[in-house]
Parts: structure tokens; C-alpha cells; sequence
């Protein structure tokens, strides 16, 4: 422990020079000084040479006293120097074998890494076999008091890493040493990249008591400087009080912290946002010492409370981390509980973080960090909602080689769950993940899209059936890739266009930007409700980056086929027209759609039915059927009431309608499809009832909604059916009519 | 004198025109369903 | 540990349509939909409209479909019916006009 030994050499220089000053006592000034140096010299700590000496007022004073080479100037060495020595004593003090005061001005000390100089014998580490026990740091001296110490350590080309500047003053050093230290402690890496300082006001109280020597610390620490990506800018002092341990049998040394520390601000320079870091307080763990190393144990245990993070990516309160072990070996568990961060420029909050995680080997060039749970709730707070709060648990491990994670992602309700296992490879910058979402099911008056993502509220509503999807997500060199696997089990939704539901099927889409399907897709569209019902339907189609390419779509409608012609329908805004082909309709169970079917009819037609996806809805742009041979009969009441009655075309309509023999009929379609549309149905036939077969043309102009276009039949025969007429060719009828003139 | 066969061009046909509008005399039930909806979904209104 | 409270912008999300309403924000239309009175609509307002728009779409289809009418006849007589119960005060548009307060 490299720090273990600066202090000792610290401690023990300051010890050489005051046992300097107790020879003098002891063999008179002249001769003290010569033994002392011997004495020091003998124990390897030499030479020493003093400038002059002489008494004055009572107290032998020294000046000008050298322990080891001056420095020649070019090489920087190993030593010691004082400006001036004072030695008082009174006569108890004498006679005790002590002495009263030591005073030493301007005491430069100096230790070059690698050359130990005159300390040589000071820091040959003891070794086993003849393991002193270790010295207690008491001299026989009452007070001393060291004023204007520059002690450093220095690296070989002689920069300073470690300095302290400043004054020292020890009480009652023989008994229980009271020490103050008061000054500047700065310290800097050999690189220069950190150069960072601490103006110290410290006093320690040291204490013996069985086989243990107790130093109690405590004062003010104003730490200012900084080192690559990070700095402490200077504040107020931070209150420092803590108590080492020290066992005079075995050396184990052991620092409890008495109270919280509050630690300075420190600002992280990560990458190109700046992360200012306040508040934070290192705290004991209950009744454990903050650093253990006594007994060959070695553990540290501490509490980071409190701490806020605020940097324009990042802002709330760290969580607070507890961490326990072995910080060389490992392994070091850390436990984070009850962090609340907000990322302002991504919209989200970060609230109940919480982690368990276990780093190996801590020292290791990459330690490994096992993580027994991650977890948090993640919160949108853009403004409007993007998605509904989502707890994240994971577990895994993180090491420099690559990061696996693997957990769920719920939603608060527990409605929703999605497993998650993630890999990155930081090296690479490169990783994917799979997020695994198993059946939902989705219910009116239960859970909703909306529910989830609210923008979907305004896309699809009344959502029913199940989904579920897998996604694999790519990232790393480009952009996000995204490849999603989507099934649909009798899933339905009302959407702007459309209600539809019985959606079955796998959709594979691959995306963003753009979304495009990886081939062809096939759905099962159980209905639409179009205006009329299109039932059992079937699509195969393929989204392009611009287009929706429908390859097949089909439905069976009244006995026939409703098909769409392939086509390359473009996603942009503005109408988009598809071609509807209607084969084979049959007329009779066209005419099923009514209400109270009166019309039986054989007959086929087919045609076209342009359809237009406009911004206003779908609408039918003028669609035409044709149709051949074929029989209508109209057997209702209201048929029979109006034949015979007055009005002469209803009762020639109501008598033609009875058995009408179609030659060929046409019927055309035109308006929105939810809306108002108008049908033009012209037949042209005749009727064994109307002058023996005497050819007609009969032409029905209906307006109505597309579902009771066929169910007219109520008001065909209603005189107030506006705007019923008919012409007659006067001549032919008169000719043929059988009817009275 | 000489019978001259004319081809008679077919009799005209009897052509009869019917206009229909469905009128919405589903309107009353239409408004009490959404009378109903206003008081079972207050809240979409 | 309580999750952050959701700024206010937020709780417009959850406000309810007679807030916005109440707000001058949100009026009701002839064709039985609301819409935005003022031209620029904050995010959070449009969705709460397109949201309820696209439920009462559904309604309005549900009623369409049961009675024969025609799903823009439903829409009309609605938006007659709504307008008819708004409490003075309220924005609506009627037919052919723009935003007016109802008396």
C-alpha cells in the first residue's frame, strides 16, 4: 500500500530530525549534535551537518541542518533540510528525559521515488522474519510546533507528485499526541494530466490503548483541481471527521467514518455534455468501518447518498449506491436503490433505479461486473404522451469484451410483458437485441393500443383479437435496423377508412425508415365493413418504401368473386385509385342483402368498381356491371297492391315485374361509399304479362346508402316515390294494349 | 301493284323510368340510438 | 417511491374533452366530430380530438350499420343532436359556417 508508506516516511522524518534535537539535550550542544549524527548515520539516516549552533534564552538553537546530499542543482535527491531548530526545556521536563518544546522553521523535506536517499533504512520493508513491531508514534518531546514545511515527494525528473506546504503543531507528544496540520496538500500524476490540490485545516487526536493506537481526525478539506474529464471547482471547506486504526500488533490499519462526508461538487467532462455532480455524501455503512484492512482482511464499505447529477443530457438525483469488498481483488458488490433522473433532451424519467451488480476483479485491467438486477421505471414525459410508463427489469454481465442483458419490460398495469436479451459489443460499438412481445389481447373496454402508445388512439380504436410479435433490433455502424415479426389471430379495429376485423395472419416487416415488408404477406381479412359486409377475404401484398403493391386480393361476394386487380397503390397523401372486379355476382343473392328479400332473381352480372382512397373517405367511382339472360320476379304485397291501381305506370311496373324476362341489364354505382351513392339499375326485357312479351326498358335510378340500395323494393311501388314516371310510346301501346282506352 | 316488303324496325320499347330516394324514415331510430350513446359515453361528448 | 409528477403539459393528455372544450380550445361540427377552434393546436390537444373522432367513427359505423342508414347520416343527425345539448358558451360550427359561440 503505496500510501502506507508515505505516511510513515512522513511520520518518521519528522521523527529523525526532532531525535536530532533530544541528542543535543542529553551530551551538551557541541557533543549532542556529534552523537545525534552519529547516531543517525550508525541507523543508515545520514550524513547530517548543522550550520551553527547556539544557546539563547534557555533553548539550544540549531541552524542551518542538512540530512542527506545538498541538492548539486541539476539531479534532484533525497533529504532533509531546517532552517532553524529551537530545543526548550524546562527542569521537570529534564529531569523527566523530555523536552519541553521543539520548534523547527523552514523545514524543506524532499524524497525522490526510487532514490530514497537517507530514508533508505526507513522504507526497506521489514522483512518477515524480523517483523518489529511497529513503533508507536510518540516521541519524548511535550509540544513541538514545525512552521513553513515543504515536504514532496518527487518522480525521478523531479516533479512533484505529492506536496504539502503549510505548518504542523503536536501536543503532549509523549503521552497522547494532539497533532494540528494546517496547509496545502496538492498532488499531480507524473503526465501532468491531474493536477489537483486540497488546503487542509486537520487535528488529530492519537490514543494507545490495548494493542491498538487510535489517530482521531477530523477539520475542514477544500479540494480544488482536476484530471482528465473531470475537476473540482473550489467551495466552501468540507468538514472531514474520521478515526484510524492502527494495531500495534499487526499493523492492520482501519478507518472508520465517524459522521457523513459531504463531498465537494465534482464536474465530469464526458464527451461533449458536461456533468456537474452535487450534494453527494459518503456515508458508513452502519457500524462498518469505511476501509478494513486489519487481520489480512481487506474490504472497503461505504454509502454514496444523496448525490444530484445535472448536465443538459441528464438531470435528477443519482441513486444511492452502497458498495461492499474487496476494491483490488473483488469482488465488490454494489447494491443502487432510488434514483430519480430525468433525460430532458430524450423526454423520458428515470425513477426507482435500482441495481445489484458485482464486479470480480475491480483491479483487473477489465473487470467483469455481473448484474443480478437492473431495474427501472422508465416515464415518458413529452407533451403529448408517447408511450405509457414501462418497467425494465434485466440481469446479466457487463465486461469490456461484450455485454449480455436479459430481463422484461412491463407496463405499470402488468397488461403487457415483453422479454428482452441483449448483446452489445462495446469494442465494435455494435449489438442487437430481441424483444420477444408473446399474445396480447386486446378488448372494448379493456386494453386498448391507446392504452399503451396513445398516439395509436387516433389511428385504430375498438381493437379485438390477439397479437404478438417478436422484433430483433440491430445497432451500431448506421442506423437503428429493425425486423419485425407480427402475428394476427382474429385481430379487428376501426380504423378512419374502415371497420374490419377476423384478421389472421404473419406479417414480416423490416424498417425504419423506410418500413418495408421482406416479401410478400398474406392476411386473412375476415370482414370489412364497407358499406355492405366483404366477408373472407384474403390480401397478398408488399409495402415498398413508396407504394402499398397489392399482388391479390379477394373476396367471395354473392356467389361471384370481388378482386383487385394488382396494383401499386402509392403511400403518399392524395387519392389513390384501385380497380375492384366483380365476376359473376349473382343477382339473387345480390338482392339477399335486403332486408325482406321480395326479389328472386337469376341471373349473373360482373363488372368493374373503381375505388377511390381519397382523404375524404372511399368512394366508388362510377363502377359498371353487366349482365345477360336471366328471370326477375317481384312477389310482394306492395307489388300486387300497386298492379291494378291507378297510377298507370306502377301497375304496368308491378305487371312487368311479376315475371320479367331480362335480355340484358346494366347497372352502374357511384358516391361515397358510407355516404349517399346513387345506382342506375336500366333493364331491358319484356314480360308474357305486358302486351304478350312486348319489349321494356325499365330504368331505376335509386340514392341511398350502398347497403339499402336493393332493399328499394319497399318503395318502388310507393306513389310518392318522388319523381316516378315513366313514357310511354303512346302509339305502340295503343296498338298492342289490351288494356281499356 | 307490287307489295314492297319493309323491314318494320323493332317496336319501340315500353320504357318505364323510375326515380327512388331512400328516404331515412330510419331517421327517429337513428337519433334515439344516439341519444343512448350520449348517455351511456358521456365521455366522448 | 412516487414517479415523477407528469408536467402539466402531460396532464393535458389526460384532460378530458370537456376541459378542452371549456378552454375554448375544442369545439363541436355539424358532422357530429369536434374540432380545434384556434389554427395552431398543441400536440396533446390534436390527439385528444383524433382520438375521440376516430371512437365516435366507430359508434356512428355500429348505428349505421344496425339501422341501414348511411354512416353520413348518422354523422349529421348527431352532430344536430350534440350541438342542440351544447351548453351555451360552447364553440360549435354549424353547417356551412365557421366557429361561432353558442348563445
Amino acid at each position: 500500500m503505496a500510501g502506507r508508506r508515505r505516511t510513515i516516511i512522513l511520520a518518521a522524518s519528522i521523527a529523525a530530525v526532532t531525535a536530532l534535537g533530544l541528542g543535543v539535550w542529553r551530551y551538551g550542544p557541541g557533543l549532542a549534535v556529534d552523537l545525534a549524527a552519529d547516531a543517525l548515520t550508525r541507523r543508515g539516516l545520514g550524513p547530517v551537518a548543522v550550520g551553527a549552533r547556539h544557546f539563547a534564552d534557555g533553548a539550544l538553537v540549531l541552524s542551518d541542518v542538512t540530512l542527506g546530499q545538498p541538492a548539486d542543482g541539476a539531479s534532484p535527491a533525497s533529504g532533509a533540510h531546517a532552517r532553524q531548530m529551537t530545543f526548550a526545556f524546562t527542569l521537570d521536563a529534564l529531569l523527566d528525559g523530555r523536552l519541553a518544546d521543539l520548534r523547527i522553521d523552514g523545514l524543506t523535506l524532499r524524497l525522490v521515488d526510487g532514490q530514497p536517499g537517507p530514508f533508505a533504512p526507513l522504507l526497506q520493508p521489514a522483512s518477515a522474519a524480523e517483523e518489529t513491531a511497529p513503533a508507536p508514534l510518540t516521541l519524548p518531546v511535550d509540544g513541538a510546533t514545525i512552521d513553513d514545511v515543504d515536504a514532496a515527494w518527487l518522480a525521478a525528473d523531479g516533479t512533484p507528485l505529492l506536496r504539502f506546504q503549510g505548518s504542523a503543531g503536536a501536543d503532549r507528544l509523549s503521552s497522547d499526541p494532539d497533532i494540528t496540520l494546517t496547509g496545502r496538500l496538492a498532488w499531480s500524476t507524473a503526465d501532468g494530466a491531474t493536477d489537483a490540490a486540497a488546503d487542509l485545516a486537520l487535528s488529530a487526536r492519537l490514543s494507545r490503548a490495548d494493542g491498538r493506537e487510535r489517530i482521531e481526525l477530523g477539520g475542514d478539506v477544500a479540494p480544488a483541481g482536476g484530471g482528465p474529464g473531470w475537476h473540482v471547482d473550489r467551495d466552501r471547506p468540507v468538514p472531514v471527521a474520521f478515526t484510524l486504526t492502527r494495531s500495534l500488533i499487526d499493523g492492520g490499519v482501519r478507518i472508520d467514518l465517524a459522521d457523513c462526508l459531504n463531498l465537494p461538487t465534482l464536474t465530469l467532462d464526458a464527451e461533449e455534455t458536461t456533468l456537474r455532480l452535487t450534494e453527494g455524501r459518503l456515508c458508513p455503512v452502519e457500524g462498518q468501518p469505511l476501509l478494513d484492512l486489519t487481520d489480512g482482511a481487506r474490504s472497503v464499505q461505504g454509502v454514496l447518498a444523496g448525490a444530484r447529477i445535472d448536465g443538459d443530457a441528464v438531470t435528477g438525483r443519482l441513486p444511492t449506491v452502497t458498495l461492499a469488498g474487496d476494491p483490488l481483488n473483488g469482488p465488490l458488490q454494489m447494491t443502487a436503490s432510488d434514483g430519480d433522473l430525468r433525460l430532458p433532451s430524450a423526454d423520458l424519467a428515470i425513477s426507482g433505479l435500482a441495481v445489484e451488480a458485482g464486479i470480480e476483479a475491480p483491479d483487473a485491467p477489465e473487470p467483469v461486473v455481473t448484474i443480478g438486477r437492473l431495474s427501472a421505471r422508465l416515464t415518458d414525459i413529452a407533451s403529448p404522451l408517447r408511450f405509457a410508463p414501462l418497467d425494465i427489469a434485466l440481469s446479466g454481465r457487463a465486461a469490456a469484451q461484450g455485454i449480455e442483458l436479459a430481463g422484461d419490460v412491463r407496463d405499470p398495469q402488468r397488461r403487457v410483458r415483453a422479454d428482452i436479451t441483449l448483446s452489445h459489443d462495446p469494442a465494435a460499438g455494435r449489438g442487437t437485441a430481441l424483444v420477444r412481445l408473446p399474445a396480447i389481447t386486446w378488448a372494448r373496454e379493456r386494453l386498448q393500443p391507446a392504452d399503451l402508445v396513445p398516439a395509436a388512439g387516433g389511428i385504430v380504436t375498438g381493437v379485438t383479437g390477439q397479437t404478438a410479435a417478436t422484433a430483433t433490433i440491430r445497432w451500431g455502424g448506421g442506423p437503428l435496423r429493425l425486423r419485425l415479426v407480427a402475428s394476427l389471430a382474429n385481430a379487428g379495429f376501426t380504423a378512419e377508412a374502415a371497420t374490419v376485423s377476423g384478421l389472421t395472419g404473419q406479417m414480416v416487416l423490416t424498417g425504419p425508415d423506410p418500413w418495408v415488408t421482406d416479401g410478400p404477406q398474406t392476411l386473412e381479412i375476415g370482414r370489412i365493413e364497407a358499406g355492405l359486409p366483404l366477408t373472407d377475404g384474403r390480401m397478398t401484398a408488399i409495402l415498398t418504401p413508396t407504394t402499398f403493391d397489392v399482388v391479390n386480393a379477394e373476396w367471395p361476394f354473392a356467389g361471384g368473386r370481388l378482386s383487385v386487380e394488382p396494383v401499386r397503390v402509392p403511400l403518399s397523401a392524395g387519392d389513390r385509385r384501385v380497380i375492384l372486379r366483380a365476376e359473376n355476382l349473382e343477382l339473387g343473392l345480390l338482392a339477399a342483402f335486403a332486408d325482406e328479400p321480395a326479389l328472386n332473381a337469376d341471373g349473373r352480372i360482373s363488372g368493374f368498381v373503381p375505388v377511390v382512397l381519397g382523404e375524404e373517405g372511399i368512394r366508388i367511382d362510377h363502377a359498371e356491371f353487366t349482365g345477360q339472360a336471366g328471370r326477375l320476379s317481384w312477389a310482394s304485397d306492395t307489388a300486387e297492391a300497386a298492379a291494378g291501381s291507378a297510377s298507370e305506370g306502377a301497375d304496368l311496373l308491378a305487371r312487368a315485374l311479376e315475371d320479367f324476362r331480362m335480355r340484358h341489364l346494366r347497372l352502374t354505382l357511384d358516391g361515397p361509399l358510407e355516404g349517399e351513392l346513387t345506382a342506375g339499375l336500366s333493364l331491358a326485357g319484356s314480360s308474357p304479362a305486358v302486351y304478350d312479351g312486348y319489349p321494356m326498358e325499365i330504368n331505376l335510378d335509386v340514392r341511398g346508402p350502398l347497403a339499402q340500395l336493393l332493399s328499394v323494393e319497399g318503395r318502388l311501388f310507393d306513389s310518392g316515390a318522388e319523381g316516378f314516371g315513366q313514357s310511354l310510346v303512346k302509339e305502340q301501346s295503343r296498338m298492342k294494349s289490351r288494356s281499356p282506352e | 301493284c307490287q307489295p314492297t316488303v319493309r323491314v318494320e324496325a323493332p317496336e319501340k320499347p315500353i320504357v318505364i323510368n323510375v326515380n327512388v330516394k331512400i328516404e331515412h324514415e330510419v331517421r327517429v331510430r337513428v337519433e334515439k340510438d344516439i341519444e343512448d350513446l350520449l348517455a351511456e359515453e358521456p365521455e366522448l361528448f | 417511491v412516487p414517479p415523477l409528477a407528469l408536467p402539466r403539459a402531460a396532464m393535458a393528455q389526460e384532460a378530458g374533452l370537456d376541459a378542452l372544450k371549456a378552454q375554448g380550445l375544442v369545439g363541436e361540427r355539424f358532422d357530429g366530430y369536434v374540432g380545434a377552434v384556434k389554427s395552431q393546436t398543441d400536440a396533446a390537444t390534436q390527439q385528444v380530438i383524433d382520438r375521440i373522432n376516430l371512437q365516435r367513427k366507430d359508434r356512428y359505423r355500429a348505428i349505421a350499420a344496425k339501422r341501414g342508414a348511411s354512416l353520413s347520416a348518422v354523422e349529421r343527425i348527431a352532430g344536430a343532436q350534440v350541438i342542440e345539448r351544447a351548453p351555451s358558451g360552447t364553440w360549435v360550427m354549424p353547417e356551412g359556417s365557421g366557429w361561432v359561440q353558442k348563445p
